[in-house]
């Protein structure tokens, strides 16, 4: 009788303990390293136009240009104008509108970018696609327009200026720009006084990469 | 005559009786000796060494890795260019157990090298087992030392798009055992991939674990 007890006791002791070692797993311990990455940005966008407003004044019988789209006087018409004017949906776009110009007036659409990325891009690409109706038009027209882009760093100093530039975007490629920089860009059309540039007609569209610093020249694969 | 016999047989019985009771309130002769035992278990414990983090390239010009951490070139950032940092951050505790690191203003193939000490304290010989690399609480991908000979690198995708964005590179073998007191430097790199979205926080988590070293296994 006793034995029986003993006995029950002992095995029910033994499959105690053999539960006890099947429930446990190997003891480890844990160090934990926890990661952060917080990702800069490369962009740019458009942050202010003007442009150039031609008038005539009637009674007077002069030409009175303009920066603004406002009549100087109750006497004037508009003659002829150039605009650059954002996107209200995409301020990345910007439309310049050159519209009945006439030889030497400097007619300009002005324009200016702001960088706002946190990492330093580097203009990569200006690709220009001309959609001349005339293909004759795009070769009588460069020869009177020019560029003037200045550069200016996040406190308005001057890093880079081009001044009269012929219209060959390829120059600035490679510039560097910073957060905050601006880049104000005058596109002039001076007509010549020669009457075989009277009524044509012409546009043009033009993409401007910036990429990412360390990765200039960069080719898309 | 016969009384006296009846009464001797009375008290012979009675005597009987006597003893008899006696024989059964009685135990057996003994005496016991007590054996006390106290067990006190081990423990198997280590940390990272306070005063042993750090980045090689946290602090000043940045560092570059082309195009892949596997067979890519490290070198400085054109122009030395100071744009991203990685700051490492060990816990305040008597054992640290925990390190942070946080890449700031990071930009793809930002690259840095992390290194700190680890050390075993517990009196259980431990052995460095296994990795677990945790995105938004999920374990995405474990190495034992077989998958860490395979390949020690490691893509983490950390915001879910497909694409993997940080690269990590584990510089040590899961397999080495550390006794009482030992210490072993350990390290990674890790690189930011193109992929990475631009603006974001993007976080995880690598949970580096030793076991007891009678249990260690090379694949899980």
């Amino acid at each position: 009788m006793k034995t029986a007890k003993l006995g029950a006791i002992f095995l029910i002791s033994i499959m105690a303990l053999a539960g006890v070692g099947a429930g446990y797993a190997a003891w480890t311990d844990t160090i934990t390293i926890d990661g952060s990455v917080n990702t800069g940005s490369v962009g740019w966008h458009f942050t202010g136009v003007s442009g150039t407003w031609a008038w005539k004044d009637v009674v007077e019988e002069t030409c009175i240009v303009t920066t603004t789209s406002t009549k100087p006087n109750d006497n004037c018409i508009l003659i002829a104008y150039s605009k650059a004017v954002i996107d209200p949906s995409d301020d990345h776009r910007v439309t310049l509108t050159f519209d009945s110009l006439f030889p030497c007036i400097n007619f300009e659409a002005d324009f200016t970018i702001t960088y706002t990325g946190t990492v330093p891009g580097k203009i990569n690409s200006i690709i220009v696609r001309d959609f001349w109706p005339d293909p004759g038009d795009e070769t009588v027209m460069d020869p009177y327009t020019t560029l003037d882009v200045t550069i200016y760093d996040e406190v308005g100093g001057l890093v880079k200026e081009w001044i009269d530039t012929a219209f060959d975007p390829s120059i600035f490629c490679g510039w560097q720009l910073h957060e905050g920089y601006t880049i104000y860009v005058v596109m002039r059309i001076h007509l010549g006084q020669d009457s075989d540039l009277m009524g044509l007609t012409g546009n043009f569209d033009m993409d401007v990469e910036v990429v990412q610093w360390n990765l200039y020249p960069y080719q898309p694969l | 005559m016969k009384q006296r016999i009846n009464k001797i047989a009375v008290m012979f019985i009675v005597s009987i009786f006597a003893l008899s009771g006696l024989g059964v309130s009685y135990a057996a002769w003994t005496d016991t000796i007590t054996i006390d035992g106290t067990v006190d278990t081990g423990e198997l414990k280590w940390e990272i060494e306070t005063g042993t983090t750090g980045s090689t390239h946290g602090v000043g010009p940045d560092w570059n890795c082309f195009f892949d951490l596997n067979g890519g070139i490290r070198q400085l950032a054109p122009e030395g260019k100071d744009v991203a940092d990685t700051i490492v951050w060990l816990e305040v505790a008597t054992h640290p157990h925990t390190m942070t690191v946080t890449i700031n203003n990071a930009y793809p193939y930002y690259y840095d090298h992390i290194a700190y000490i680890v050390h075993c304290y517990g009196d259980i010989p431990l052995k460095i087992w296994m990795l677990n690399f945790i995105v938004d609480g999920i374990i995405v991908e474990t190495l034992y030392h077989n998958d860490w000979v395979a390949d020690p690198y490691v893509y983490l995708d950390l915001d879910g798009d497909g694409a993997c964005d940080v690269e990590i590179w584990w510089g040590n073998p899961l397999n080495q055992q550390m006794e009482f007191c030992d210490r072993l430097d350990r390290s990674f790199e890790i690189l930011v991939l193109q992929p990475a979205p631009q603006g974001e926080p993007l976080t995880f988590s690598i949970e580096y674990v030793a076991i007891q070293w009678d249990k260690w296994t090379p694949n899980g």
